[in-house]
């Protein structure tokens, strides 16, 4: 799994190229609470190099999610594909987690 | 066709598993779209079995691959722990995020994005059929 990380401001913005699977999804989940133990509070998912999620990966994004609430942080999706995000619609996670279509309005939003 | 796949139940076998039910719905003529769809149900239902079905982890999955007339059906047959996941519980969706369970959104997966899905138990064996019409 490819994960590149760059900051901006008091934001962090993760770029994430592979698909998420019950495979990789414990690499990425490790990746995040690494970056949330460093002092992340204001997460940005780049999912433009996501094509496949499964419920294995939807599992640990809200791990994420709930941390980052529980220290007083925010996280919001961004860039996803439409078969992504169709997957994140079925498993009613838009409604307790913010997508946006890009990485602007991510920034905007955090 | 009938092509079949036996291999022990774990993890690392997960992609064998996958790249063989996509290799035979690509022969079976199935869009790409579809063929996505039907990966991410596979992947649930065998991730289920792997996790859930042989508490010694000593079991098997066979998968069929079978074209029957415009269908492609992928049969996924376990000899462990009864469990038919079509009579499971759908998680809550609209709580807030505190009340939220962690998981539980597998099988509700499955079910919205196969065309349709049915579940037998016999001969001491679950038997999982997802198809997608052609």
């Amino acid at each position: 799994m490819d994960i590149s990380t760059t900051k901006e401001d008091d934001k962090t913005i993760v770029f994430i190229k592979n698909k998420i699977n019950a495979i990789t999804a414990p690499e990425l989940e490790s990746y995040l609470k690494d970056l949330l133990e460093q002092g992340t509070l204001k997460l940005i998912l780049d999912f433009s190099g996501v094509e496949y999620i499964s419920s294995a990966g939807l599992r640990s994004i809200l791990v994420i999610t709930k941390l980052l609430k529980a220290k007083g942080g925010g996280i919001v999706l961004a860039s996803l594909k439409p078969e992504v995000k169709s997957v994140f619609e079925i498993s009613g996670f838009t409604s307790i987690i913010p997508v946006v279509s890009n990485i602007e309005e991510a920034k905007d939003k955090l | 066709m009938n092509k079949e796949l036996r291999l022990p139940a774990s993890l690392t076998n997960l992609e064998t598993f996958l790249s063989f039910i996509k290799e035979q719905a690509q022969k079976c003529g199935l869009s790409d779209e579809k063929i996505n769809k039907l990966e991410l149900a596979s992947e649930e239902a065998l991730v289920n079995i792997i996790k859930h079905a042989y508490p010694f982890k000593d079991g098997y999955i066979k998968v069929n691959c079978i074209e029957d007339n415009d269908s492609f059906i992928v049969e996924i047959t376990d000899k462990g722990i009864p469990f038919n996941p079509l009579s499971a519980k759908e998680p809550i969706l609209d709580t807030d995020i505190d009340y939220r369970p962690i998981g539980g959104v597998g099988i509700l997966l499955m079910k919205k994005l196969t065309d349709f899905i049915e579940y037998k138990r016999n001969n001491n064996s679950n038997l999982l059929r997802l198809i997608m019409h052609v």
